[in-house]
């Protein structure tokens, strides 16, 4: 049975190069493959993790919630529309996708998940009721656009990492980049900042500046469409 | 139909892996030392492992070089052990680098003691007693 196994073995090296060029299209595949168990599973996972959930973290988070309201809706007549901001704990993080607990049945995959501090951390992949399955910035195959203090700049997805186009005759001043990103319109900030991305400058990269995304240390996420 | 049942059973083991593997135990290796023991042919097996790493690594990690080493460490262990016969030291030792691999490249070490305990009651309770009767008649 020896030419079993390297056919097997072939097989699978053609299939990891295959996966390998067409990004996209292999995940969902898996994805939609893989539903049930994974709808399954996810609540025993939450059902287990949660228990972590201490009381200090709670209080922690609402504490932070009640010290600086975070987004405000702009409006002339004052008057309640019910609309509410999505948010959520992080349960576990992994080295590519985290999942979040969250309490609303509403939301839809490519939502935003931004910190409390208004960092970008990353955009939801999969909803399995009521916890969801965040994709981290850096891992899609997305193309944003971005501001880097006046500049417009265009930012890349790239196997974990982002890859930023600055002109040539911009002189960066630190190694620390704060990229701005614009929100949606109707949601504002009381600090007036939009959410923006930290992270290392590490090499040049042909014409890309290659760029390491910052690591979340805070529990509390928030969630809006896009 | 076999075909299908193993394709079912390799769904099963990846997405429970992918979410409780590193909180409680892989049940991977498990499942692949039972597959080694009753089947008479390496098809299986290799048919089941294949099915695994793919979906497994695909949708946890990303499938690289890590993938391919997975697999190739389980195919040198069925072809180093393929004349010998069931034997709890066997079992353990293709049980253990399974899951020592495992849980090696996603540092959480506590899930192959577990795996290991629960292995151990596996072979003595369930499986030594199945194999014997199935040779017995």
């Amino acid at each position: 049975m020896r030419h079993a196994g390297l056919l097997f073995l072939t097989l699978l090296i053609f299939i990891t190069i295959f996966f390998n060029l067409f990004i996209n299209a292999s995940s969902n595949i898996v994805e939609i493959i893989m539903f049930p168990g994974n709808y399954l599973f996810s609540r025993l996972y939450s059902k287990i993790e949660s228990r972590r959930v201490s009381e200090e973290i709670l209080n922690s988070v609402l504490q932070s919630v009640q010290r600086n309201p975070f987004f405000i809706v702009e409006d002339k007549n004052v008057e309640d529309k019910g609309i509410g901001i999505y948010y959520g704990i992080i349960l576990r993080e992994t080295n590519r996708n985290f999942t979040v607990l969250t309490r609303d049945n509403n939301i839809d995959e490519n939502y935003l998940v931004v910190n409390e501090e208004g960092i970008l951390l990353g955009f939801v992949e999969k909803v399995y009721s009521n916890n969801i399955l965040v994709r981290k910035i850096g891992w899609g195959n997305q193309i944003l656009f971005g501001r880097v203090e006046n500049l417009d700049v265009l930012i890349k997805e790239n196997h974990g990492d982002l890859l930023v186009e600055i002109p040539d005759n911009y002189i960066l001043s630190q190694d620390n980049l704060n990229l701005l990103l614009d929100l949606p319109f109707y949601i504002s900030e009381e600090s007036s900042k939009n959410t923006f991305l930290i992270g290392d400058l590490v090499s040049k990269y042909g014409e890309f500046y290659l760029f390491k995304p910052f690591r979340n240390q805070s529990y509390l996420v928030y969630i809006f469409p896009y | 139909m076999k075909f299908i049942i193993y394709l079912l059973l390799a769904l099963f083991t990846a997405s429970f892996d992918r979410w409780l593997g590193e909180t409680l135990c892989f049940i991977f290796p498990i499942f692949a030392v039972y597959t080694i023991e009753f089947e008479k042919t390496n098809l299986f097996p290799l048919y089941f492992t294949f099915l695994y790493t793919i979906l497994y690594f695909s949708s946890r990690f990303e499938l690289n070089f890590i993938s391919i080493i997975f697999f190739s460490i389980f195919l040198l262990l069925i072809l180093l052990l393929q004349d010998f016969k069931m034997n709890y030291f066997k079992d353990i030792f293709i049980f253990s680098i399974l899951s020592f691999y495992l849980s090696l490249i996603t540092k959480s070490f506590s899930s192959s003691i577990i795996g290991l305990i629960i292995m151990t009651i596996a072979y003595f309770v369930n499986m030594r007693l199945m194999i014997n009767e199935r040779e017995k008649s």
